[in-house]
């Protein structure tokens, strides 16, 4: 965004969706999605990109591809190139633009916050291949290149949606698509846009699945989050994204709103490079941050849709810090982890995880942690184990990454 | 509510083939005298590697027997020096909420290399000691750790432009007030990987690696002031990189007698989209002198353009990147 000195940051404006857009192993789309997590399905299969005969851990939410790519605005060409992450992007985007219906967008300069751990890693690792096996070999390579740029991906959704302006690629692990929505949230709130594409995604990559293992992080059993014998996680993949704008905007055109983004908060757990700290602590501050700026108390927030990866050490640091930010109200907050369901998607945990919170308050129900047998004595809070109904006025989502990169997001429904 | 903020840059430093400083970089840069290019193949078969090094550090410095430092790669170590400079060797941020925006293109990439190389041989063995470091926040995460802020921190990717968006990312931040100063800080390291990469690409262009940063503030009134930063015109099927380094162009407001920083490299085919935008004699580029450096390059731009007007070179300075397939940015700094 362009600025001068002298130039004002005006606002703050309610920023509100309009569009969402979605895909993960539950399948492509918001009504797959919403069917899957209100029932609690569990849409874990084989890992099939790549051979893990040679892992400890063979399944994951791989996303089927079954469904074609919508109509886009893309050439030949650049149709025929696209990976396996940018597909799933390109999913997700053409949803939420579709959903937002913005005819308007030719000549305007509409920023695109993207969030991701790997990218196109598939490709990155492609080039590896065959630069170590043909050293001499250059056919074919600087496409693997330019591909695997994350900012190419971005591109490539630019052109596909017809949605173009200044690109910001937040890679902050596991944190990367609620930063990459958070910061959007707040060019609009402050008046530096007046509408903004963000959202993230992540495909199922042989390093980072290799990464994980290494770390042994992963599940050799079911991922099952704040269960009290959890032993890992599942890895997953999928996209999601969000059109925000103006309030006034939105219903200025008559647009569908489909909750407002009321909250951003986000520190750094100085702790270790890939452990939390025991307490909570960086928890604790982005979760305080995001409520103080949306004006509401923990007692307020009907659904918390938790980082709950079903690792030993995040669930119990982040049940501590929620226990700590609840306080007095932490009996009646209701939460769950959606990672027994899809696996951990990384990058695009945050949106994905951001777009499960709309649809449970656009739906009217709170999507069950499966599974859990017992659950572990840090959930004093309201672990949901069920599929349940519920009216919902204000849901928050947690997301934390290596190297402590926190993200909470707080998402209000519209009330004029 | 309306806020109008003056943005100073407080401190700047740099990481370069030049050696550990801004200084050492602006002297090599203004003496025009090209660094030695190292030339190498890792196998006999594999194509030849041209490439600037950063030279070994004289003495190890305190800093580094930090205990997140021990076993960083060379981009970490690079972001904390260049980071360290623009504080003026504070290291501990106080208990002002400092900010940390980190920028590049290639990340901790011999880790990846590494890794990756240990999963193909036997995943099994994959060492758990270098995953994590591949993960594109890790540098950004333990100059965290060092300067002991727990506060916002972004690590953002892109193209040889991107250390402006960092500063247009940290404008935002003090001017919200989210943080009361800000570190933006780019890194790279060097790595058959990425260099074999950029060989495949025209330009004949040489790699190099290091570091640049700059310390922000809104609450100084002397020092280096920004001035503007215009907007990130994205590149693509639609736009090419002319077409984006002419945007660009456009919206700078060119104060009379400024100095540029641009981001030429002496090949006569890249350098083509930004030769004729500015025609004014006093013209620096860095990247002819010390090399291609990914995500830093614009980096040195600006710790260039800091040196400048430092030294009293002028009263004002643009810098203009124009990214090699992400986006041109510029930037108008003045001293103030």
């Amino acid at each position: 965004m362009a600025w001068r000195r002298g130039d004002k940051f005006n606002g703050p404006h309610r920023v509100v969706i309009t569009g969402a857009g979605i895909v993960t192993s539950m399948g492509h789309g918001w009504e797959v999605n919403a069917g899957g997590f209100r029932s609690g399905r569990v849409a874990l299969r084989p890992v099939t990109v790549f051979d893990t005969s040679r892992q400890r851990v063979h399944s994951g939410g791989e996303v089927v591809m079954d469904a074609p790519l919508p109509e886009t605005r893309l050439t030949g060409r650049q149709l025929g190139r696209l990976d396996r992450a940018t597909t799933l992007l390109l999913h997700a985007g053409m949803e939420a633009a579709r959903q937002a219906a913005w005819h308007d967008t030719e000549g305007e300069s509409i920023p695109i916050s993207l969030g991701t751990s790997a990218g196109a890693m598939a490709l990155g690792e492609k080039y590896f291949r065959s630069k170590s096996c043909h050293p001499a070999q250059k056919k074919a390579l600087a496409g693997l290149v330019t591909g695997y740029l994350p900012h190419t991906q971005a591109q490539l959704l630019a052109d596909a949606t017809g949605i173009s302006g200044p690109v910001s690629i937040i890679a902050n692990a596991c944190a990367s698509g609620a930063n990459a929505i958070g910061h959007a949230f707040h060019l609009v709130k402050w008046g530096r846009a007046r509408r903004a594409f963000c959202g993230g995604y992540d495909a199922i990559a042989e390093l980072v699945f290799a990464g994980f293992d290494s770390l042994q992080a992963l599940s050799t059993t079911t991922p099952r989050p704040f269960d009290a014998t959890r032993d890992g996680l599942a890895l997953g993949e999928g996209a999601a994204m969000l059109t925000l704008e103006r309030l006034d905007d939105a219903l200025a055109r008559g647009a569908t709103i489909l909750g407002e983004a009321a909250g951003y908060g986000a520190s750094t757990d100085l702790h270790h490079l890939t452990q939390p700290h025991p307490q909570g602590d960086a928890a604790l501050r982005s979760m305080t941050e995001a409520c103080a700026e949306a004006g509401v108390q923990p007692g307020e927030i009907g659904y918390l849709n938790s980082h709950g990866t079903g690792t030993p050490l995040n669930d119990a640091a982040e049940g501590l810090a929620i226990q700590r930010w609840a306080g007095d109200a932490v009996a009646r907050v209701r939460v769950s982890s959606t990672k027994g369901s899809i696996g951990h998607l990384l990058g695009g945990a945050g949106a994905v995880e951001a777009v499960i919170c709309l649809m449970a308050m656009r739906g009217g129900w709170l999507p069950p942690n499966v599974p859990v047998a017992q659950p572990d004595p840090v959930c004093t809070f309201d672990l949901v184990q069920s599929p349940r109904d519920a009216q919902l006025d204000c849901t928050l989502t947690n997301s934390f990454g290596f190297g402590g990169a926190n993200a909470t997001l707080v998402f209000r429904r519209y009330k004029a | 509510m309306s806020v109008e903020v003056d943005v100073f840059i407080k401190g700047w430093g740099a990481v370069s083939p030049a050696g550990w400083s801004a200084g050492t970089l602006a002297d090599v840069v203004l003496e025009k005298n090209a660094l030695p290019v190292t030339e190498e193949r890792r196998v006999d078969a594999a194509p030849l590697r041209r490439f600037r090094a950063v030279p070994p550090m004289s003495a190890q410095p305190a800093w580094l027997r930090h205990a997140r430092l021990r076993r960083v790669s060379p981009a970490t170590r690079f972001a904390v020096s260049a980071a360290l400079e623009a504080l003026g060797g504070m290291v501990d941020a106080g208990s002002e909420p400092t900010g940390v925006i980190f920028t590049t293109m290639n990340g901790s990439v011999t880790f990846s290399r590494r890794f990756f190389a240990e999963v193909c041989e036997n995943p099994a063995l994959a060492s758990p000691i270098l995953f994590p470091e591949t993960v594109f926040n890790a540098p950004a995460s333990h100059l965290g750790a060092v300067l002991g802020t727990p506060a916002a921190n972004y690590t953002l990717i892109g193209d040889s432009a991107q250390f402006l968006r960092g500063l247009d990312v940290a404008v935002h931040w003090l001017a919200e007030g989210r943080v009361s100063q800000c570190l933006v800080v780019a890194a790279e390291e060097l790595d058959w990987l990425s260099t074999e990469a950029l060989h495949l690409f025209p330009g004949d262009r040489v790699a190099a690696e290091g570091a640049a940063a700059v310390w922000l503030s809104c609450g100084a009134s002397d020092g280096i002031r920004i001035d503007q930063i215009t907007g990130s015109i994205l590149m693509g099927h639609r736009t090419s990189r002319a077409a984006a380094a002419a945007k660009m162009r456009a919206q700078i407001d060119t104060p009379p007698a400024a100095v540029v920083c641009d981001s030429r490299c002496g090949s006569s085919i890249l350098d083509a989209d930004e030769e004729h935008l500015w025609p004014a004699s006093s013209v620096h580029s860095p990247a002819r002198w010390l090399g291609e450096g990914f995500g830093v390059s614009a980096g040195w731009q600006t710790v260039l353009a800091c040196e400048l007007l430092h030294r009293g070179a002028a009263d004002s300075a643009v810098i203009s990147a124009i990214g090699h397939g992400q986006q041109a940015i510029g930037a108008v700094l003045a001293q103030s």
